[in-house]
């Protein structure tokens, strides 16, 4: 445990490797000092170019100190050079394990700007392909917080049905992941024929090989157990202070999803559970994922049943120059609430868009509730928040 | 009360389920699957039914189309119409988003199923399609910067957004 809270403390709310070289002679009682290790930005185990500056005291850490922008490339400021449709493929390289929720959350920003009403059947088509995308990040993330604890297995089987995923995607989008897909007052295209079948058989098997798949697979496994429960413990208060979203705050048992609370396109008329847990911890997070992966396929069953006939693309004009003010959209990805608001100057290119991306957001988890835990023990949390590089630098 | 290692021998039973399952695997460079109707590949243009209109080239986000523009009579009709002598796609600055291939009055621009793109050179990947090279290091458009009038007026809404 820890060894000195008074010290521990200081240092960890600071978090700034200045306090720590102002005072380099603190020593414990004991007279050891504790070492400064770094762990990434190229690191084997590590989610993305991440850098943690970590204090351990033997193989406990004291402080843990997360160092962001080696993947920065000034998406918000390119899109003010750009026009409003083609800053969409851009929103795909944000959080590239959520392209289809990016794309959501842009354009329901700028039709929030525009004021424009969609055609039902596009979207019918946006919630399937966003609850697709659901699955295709949800059971990846099983198999990234296998690898993370030395099971290799996991991500073989998570990556097959990924494939089968981007396969469908491929089919409907034209590209596996850089869809360029969802656009404003619509969808590209409208489902080729065979897909909605193709979608429907894949989502049958896919019911029938979660259990013995991923469940069977994972679930009893006692090294899987003992690594995971009681890790990264936190509470419902401490959740909710850090504005955690998705599954690392749904974990802790607050009751909270975008897709019901601030409801947005067709998720009022669809059926589908909040998913909770009580534990809050890795082991937690892992069961919320699984069920909120299978609330998905349940989703998208509703999606091709209920699915009406009709245009997929409203007409909306050449050239997009929409009104002086400002538009927000928010949806919720696989890591959380995924918002963007775009403001307008009244040209054809954006005056400035900002992402809220729910990768960045909860990677305060990690200063918060690593001090305390061994250094092994740092991976299995990265996976509590299955972060994704590409949306915490933007 | 389950007996310790009960867990890891059923996970064991199903990786050897699916050790004598079906092999999904494909040996790629040898083994191509069929790329689907919609699939972007890279540009190419045809450039008998291209009637210069630059709409590629503006709507390009990341200006990676170049057209070199004449007038000519290219179809014996006695009028000079827009022509393209040069055209140049530069496939490594392209995104395949495809707004070119939509924007496309005649059809003439679209995505082949071709993927691989490879060259020692950042150079060798801009192809020609033109009679006349283009020089694809020289932007096409440049970016156009916003009246700074207009910027100041909206100047309270920054600290909104920020």
């Amino acid at each position: 445990m820890l060894k000195d809270e008074k010290r521990v403390e200081s240092i960890t709310l600071s978090g700034r490797e200045s306090v720590r070289l102002a005072n380099p002679d603190v020593r414990d009682e004991f007279g050891l000092e504790t070492l400064d290790m770094n762990m990434g930005p190229q690191h084997p185990a590590m989610h993305g170019l991440l850098r943690l500056i970590l204090e351990l005291d033997g193989e406990t850490v004291v402080r843990c100190d997360p160092v962001m922008g080696y993947l920065h490339r000034c998406q918000e400021k390119i899109a003010e050079n750009r026009m409003y449709p083609a800053v969409i493929p851009l929103t795909d390289r944000l959080d590239y394990f959520a392209n289809m929720h990016n794309e959501h959350g842009y354009v329901l920003a700028v039709e929030d700007l525009l004021d424009v009403e969609i055609p039902p059947r596009a979207e019918y088509i946006r919630v399937l392909m966003c609850e697709l995308m659901r699955l295709a990040s949800h059971i990846p993330s099983l198999g990234f917080l296998m690898l993370e604890l030395g099971a290799f297995t996991p991500i073989l089987y998570c990556f097959r049905e990924r494939e089968r995923i981007q396969t469908i995607f491929e089919a409907v989008t034209g590209a596996r992941m850089m869809f360029h897909y969802i656009r404003i007052g619509g969808v590209k295209a409208d489902l080729p024929p065979d897909i909605p079948q193709k979608i429907w058989d894949y989502i049958e098997g896919l019911e029938q090989r979660f259990q013995s798949d991923f469940v069977d697979l994972i679930q009893g496994n006692e090294i899987f157990i003992s690594r995971t429960r009681g890790v990264g413990t936190m509470s419902q208060e401490k959740a909710l202070e850090m504005g955690l979203t998705g599954p690392p705050l749904r974990c802790t048992g607050v009751d909270f999803d975008i897709r019901r609370d601030y409801p947005y396109s067709i998720y009022p008329e669809l059926e589908f559970d909040v998913i909770t847990d009580q534990a809050g911890d890795v082991e937690a997070s892992y069961r919320v994922r699984i069920a909120e992966a299978l609330q998905s396929i349940r989703l998208i069953k509703q999606c091709l049943e209920k699915m009406p006939e009709g245009e997929v693309m409203g007409d909306l004009g050449r050239r997009l120059r929409p009104a002086e003010g400002d538009g927000f959209g928010r949806v919720e990805s696989p890591r959380g609430e995924f918002s963007v608001h775009v403001v307008s100057d009244g040209s054809d290119t954006p005056y400035r868009v900002h992402y809220r991306d729910p990768s960045f957001c909860n990677m305060q988890l990690l200063q918060e509730v690593i001090p305390g835990h061994y250094l092994p023990d740092i991976m299995p949390i990265m996976g509590l928040i299955d972060p994704v590089s590409g949306g915490w630098d933007k | 009360m389950p007996q310790l290692g009960q867990g890891m021998l059923k996970g064991m039973s199903v990786t050897l389920k699916h050790l004598f399952g079906k092999k999904i695997t494909r040996q790629y460079p040898e083994y191509k699957r069929d790329l689907p109707e919609r699939s972007r590949g890279m540009l190419t243009v045809d450039m008998d039914r291209c009637i210069a209109c630059l709409q590629c080239m503006r709507v390009c986000p990341d200006h990676c189309i170049s057209i070199e523009q004449t007038k000519r009579d290219a179809d014996g009709s006695g009028k000079a119409k827009p022509y393209a002598v040069g055209f140049v796609i530069d496939d490594s600055r392209c995104m395949y988003c495809s707004l070119c291939v939509e924007v496309c009055p005649v059809n003439c621009i679209y995505h082949t199923e071709e993927f691989e793109a490879q060259a020692y050179n950042r150079l060798e990947l801009a192809r020609q399609f033109g009679e006349r090279p283009v020089d694809p290091t020289i932007d096409p458009r440049p970016t156009v910067k916003k009246k700074p009038k207009k910027a100041a007026k909206k100047a309270p809404n920054k600290d909104e957004a920020a």
